[in-house]
């Protein structure tokens, strides 16, 4: 018999009302959702806004979440799909490259990998977003070709095709 | 390690202190739950009503007189019963004994008081008798009636220590971290401890070198001390 899966107790207490539940659950997800977010649009200015209506999202979900798998892998496609469902609403108004890097004080331990991890994300950035939102969902959120073609609405081999144009492009950028 | 890394540690998104992650978390959960302000205007409203027509009734009472006749509607009523009715002599005065104040009555049902000292001694015994998660929860409870900084302290501990909930605790001490309270080097280094636990080494280092630099002659400073050096 499978075992009973173990719910993290502030899940139950946040559904009910406890903010205090709430807020600890939403300082744990934040910094996985802003980075999540940042995969998924042009440059940084949208990112706390999305990250906010994201992490909205998911506590008035919350009591969809059987825990079958860990808080964070359901959140991520929760934020996905509150993400790119806003980001079509947005896409008539949204200026296409802004690219900002504002850097705000980090350990210089960490320094190299922040930067690193803020230029993949504007490498993504040169990409047609069908092909971004392919190639972070099945890269950064190791989704299968499947899940990503479900999540996205696409067949799996119009998804591996976009996948599949975006690294080429990412690897050839002088072509773009 | 995937060349598009998602987690915890900052980047891609731009790098945000605790506090901005913070006061964020605290927008999102007020946008989340709303407070249902409109039930208190209309209870308030209610109340209002409830006294008024008292009253009315009341002073009604106490003044002996009958209790108003509903008119009859404009279209119900045809010319000769109006013409009748003028015509009728005016009803006799009839005295009637004036009645006792009505006596003012209290509220039906009332929630007994929840005594926050009951709470506590339930909350130390919980703990005395290791029961974490039940000791937490009557904490909490203290915190929401009282808002007592020991009280968020002793979640803060249990969250830490033994419910491996450092996230709770780091919210439970936020407020204390503000303020300049005897129990602010003991919620110091419970952020110290708390951040190392979520790997958050600026602010675990920042809390710890507080400590020693704004409380050195208290125990929780000989603490931070051998974490920093832990930390190295």
């Amino acid at each position: 018999m499978a075992p009973e899966p173990v719910i993290d107790p502030r899940i139950p207490r946040a559904i009910a009302g406890d903010r205090g539940a709430a807020e600890s659950l939403v300082l744990e997800l934040m910094p996985r959702v802003r980075n999540l977010v940042r995969y998924l649009v042009r440059g940084d200015s949208e990112v706390d806004d999305l990250a906010q209506e994201a992490l909205i999202a998911v506590l008035k979900g919350l009591s969809g979440f059987r825990g079958e798998g860990s808080l964070k892998s359901w959140a991520d496609k929760v934020v996905v799909r509150e993400t790119l469902g806003r980001i079509k609403r947005r896409r008539q108004e949204r200026s296409r490259f802004e690219i900002r890097t504002e850097l705000h004080p980090v350990s210089d331990a960490r320094a190299d990998v922040y930067l690193a991890r803020r230029a993949a994300a504007q490498a993504l950035d040169i990409l047609p977003d069908e092909q971004r939102e392919a190639i972070v969902l099945h890269h950064a959120l190791e989704l299968s070709i499947p899940e990503v073609a479900e999540l996205l609405g696409a067949s799996p081999d119009t998804i591996k095709s976009r996948i599949r144009l975006g690294m080429q492009k990412l690897r050839l950028p002088e072509t773009v | 390690m995937s060349w598009l890394p998602l987690d915890d540690q900052p980047g891609p998104a731009v790098a945000r202190t605790a506090a901005q992650e913070r006061a964020l978390a605290q927008k999102i959960v007020a946008r989340a739950y709303p407070q249902k302000r409109w039930l208190w205007a209309a209870a308030a409203i209610l109340g209002t009503l409830g006294l008024a027509g008292g009253a009315t009734a009341a002073w009604q009472r106490w003044q002996g007189a009958p209790p108003p006749a509903e008119l009859p509607k404009p279209h119900q009523v045809s010319k000769s019963k109006r013409l009748t009715f003028v015509l009728e002599p005016p009803p006799k005065v009839v005295e009637t004994p004036r009645p006792k104040k009505p006596k003012t009555v209290a509220p039906a049902v009332a929630p007994p008081p929840v005594d926050v000292r009951d709470l506590l001694a339930e909350a130390n015994q919980l703990r005395k008798t290791k029961q974490w998660a039940a000791a937490a929860q009557k904490y909490r409870q203290v915190v929401e009636l009282s808002d007592a900084a020991s009280a968020r302290i002793s979640v803060a501990e249990l969250a830490l220590n033994h419910l491996q909930d450092p996230a709770e605790a780091r919210a439970m001490i936020a407020p204390l971290l503000k303020s300049n309270g005897p129990l602010l080097p003991r919620a110091l280094l419970l952020q110290a401890q708390a951040a190392a636990a979520q790997k958050d080494w600026p602010t675990a280092r920042d809390a710890a070198q507080t400590l020693l630099t704004q409380h050195r002659s208290t125990p929780e400073a000989r603490t931070a001390e051998r974490l920093l050096e832990s930390w190295r």
